[in-house]
């Protein structure tokens, strides 16, 4: 490099760094004072937090799915796959071989809109639960709204839900069905759906964070769950007297709604729905509660 | 004073000793027990900051010195917001960047690229001012050819110039270094001490915990010292660096 070179290169630096310095003292007044106390934060600065951040939840869902799927040789099929040959197996032995009733509907078709809405629940709440602990070395090292990990953790499972969804309606007219009006009040559902698995996720994602046992018990409970739901059964079967117990488990509403809306069944799915949202959002509530009064301690216990 | 950027009073921080385990089980304390046990059991508590009162101005380079479990970490980690203060309050006037741990936030599946997009958010930058620095990062890091690969490829001198060029060319207006200075080779650490220079310049304020001395003198205006947790001095450099190689050499001829 010549002389001339470095000394032109020296002076461009030194021209960058005076007009940053003169942008940086015009730019002080203004700048935002971050109060730092024992005080918890309010709801209204979580949520301004969370709006500041949103580009992060999108880069942590971003970030999920290309690694999810990179040195896979199968790649996105993974999506689909796994509700499919569960679709499968649940036909052979259920429809088949078991008779189960399904309001006239092809057993193949009624079990799948259930067992996707079933995915979601099952990957973003085991996600979600684990989320935490998995950003604990990033907690330790750079400030950030911790809400963004278990919300990122139970968006990313939308896109493998939204994949199966389209392969749902591209069978449906293989089965003869034919979606009618009802098919717009769907997103009500889907709404339901992604509120549960988000109350749930929010208590144990915290939870994990104090108490380890958490992991041991999330699966168990999980497994429960999928047998306590009408995924391979109709809700029909549940004895009359029963099913308002039965429907406090926000998924008879939720897939008995998903089921009423794309494929025309009978039952009565009002006072089931409404069950469903009251629990949802008071698992909403209740978990942005927790952990809201649990976060303050993650970096110390992870 | 409207150019005061750091101002704490009467901070201090509480560990004990459960907490500092991680978690715990659910039988071993009833779920809501852990907050009352710090104040509870005061023996099994320890203060890892104890009352630690003072102010920063815009564009100081301000070191942290003192030995080790000092609380010089803990401090600076309350600054950043990354754990919360048992007592006391303090005022924080703008971004604040850390460089507790260079590429913490990388995941290693994930290109050069991809992370530092990640990273970029990590630390609160948005998507635009990335990509408007983001030339500038790559050239920073001079990892521009393997920039498409994964960063597990990475050597580790490749991977904490990418995460010390990414954390900065964050537009901060005070600046937390831990000891990055400490690792990386001659050329990378020449590189940082030109940036901090130039960041300086720039009027950044700069927080640097070094056990070098030398590095301290060179860097810094002001100097703080802590021990066990307690703000033992805090004035010119030249002066609390020479009250502490003092204490230190009087310290270590009585051994």
């Amino acid at each position: 490099m010549t002389p001339l070179n470095t000394l032109l290169e020296k002076s461009a630096e030194e021209r960058k760094v005076a007009t940053t310095a003169v942008a940086r003292a015009q730019t002080l007044p203004h700048l935002k004072v971050v109060e730092i106390s024992p005080a918890k934060y309010n709801i209204r600065t979580h949520i301004e937090e969370l709006w500041e951040y949103r580009e992060l939840i999108c880069n942590f869902v971003i970030r999920d799915l290309t690694t999810r799927y990179k040195q896979t040789i199968l790649g996105v099929a993974w999506a689909v796959i796994q509700p499919v040959f569960m679709m499968i197996v649940f036909t052979i032995f259920f429809g088949k071989f078991m008779h189960a009733q399904t309001e006239n509907c092809p057993y193949p078709i009624f079990a799948l809109a259930a067992l996707l809405v079933w995915q979601y629940i099952s990957n973003a709440v085991s996600r979600a639960t684990n989320s935490l602990l998995g950003a604990g070395g990033l907690m330790k090292k750079v400030y950030f709204p911790k809400l963004t990990v278990p919300i990122a953790s139970v968006a990313t499972p939308m896109v493998d839900f939204c994949i199966g969804f389209s392969l749902f309606l591209l069978m449906m007219p293989f089965f003869g069905i034919v979606p009618t009006a009802r098919i717009l009040l769907l997103p009500i559902y889907f709404g339901l759906m992604v509120a549960t698995a988000l109350g749930i996720g929010l208590w144990t994602s915290a939870l994990h964070v104090k108490y380890r046992d958490i992991f041991h018990i999330v699966p168990f409970l999980l497994q429960l769950w999928f047998f306590a739901s009408p995924v391979a059964y109709s809700s029909t079967i549940v004895p009359a007297h029963l099913q308002t117990l039965f429907a406090l488990n926000p998924l008879v509403g939720i897939i008995e709604g998903t089921r009423w809306c794309l494929l025309d069944t009978t039952s009565q799915v009002l006072v089931p729905t409404l069950i469903a949202a009251g629990i949802a959002l008071s698992l909403v509530a209740s978990g942005f509660w927790y952990f809201m009064s649990a976060e303050d301690a993650f970096a110390d216990y992870v | 004073m409207s150019d005061i950027v750091v101002d704490f009073r009467g901070i201090g921080k509480c560990y004990n000793s459960g907490e500092r385990r991680g978690g715990r089980g659910l039988l071993s304390g009833s779920m809501f027990q852990a907050e009352r046990d710090c104040k509870k059991a005061a023996s099994q508590a320890v203060w890892a900051l104890k009352n630690v009162s003072f102010q920063i101005r815009d564009g100081e380079v301000v070191g942290f010195i003192g030995p080790n479990g000092a609380g010089k970490s803990t401090l600076l980690k309350i600054l950043a917001r990354i754990t919360k203060p048992t007592t006391g309050v303090g005022k924080v006037k703008g971004r604040v960047g850390s460089l507790l741990e260079v590429g913490s936030g990388f995941h290693p599946e994930l290109t050069g690229r991809e992370n530092i997009f990640l990273n970029g958010s990590i630390l609160g930058m948005t998507r635009q001012e990335i990509s408007r620095k983001f030339d500038e990062i790559v050239e920073f890091s001079g990892v521009g050819s393997i920039l498409h690969r994964p960063v597990k490829q990475y050597s580790s001198g490749e991977y904490m110039r990418l995460g010390f060029a990414v954390a900065s060319h964050l537009e901060s207006e005070i600046l937390i270094l831990d000891e990055v200075l400490a690792v990386g080779d001659g050329a990378f650490k020449e590189q940082c001490q030109r940036k901090i220079h130039s960041l300086t310049k720039e009027g950044c304020t700069i927080l640097f915990v070094s056990h070098r001395m030398d590095q301290i003198s060179e860097l810094c205006d002001k100097v703080i010292w802590l021990d066990k947790g307690s703000l033992i001095d805090f004035g010119d450099t030249r002066s609390v660096i020479g009250k502490y190689e003092s204490t230190f050499a009087v310290g270590s001829s009585r051994r």
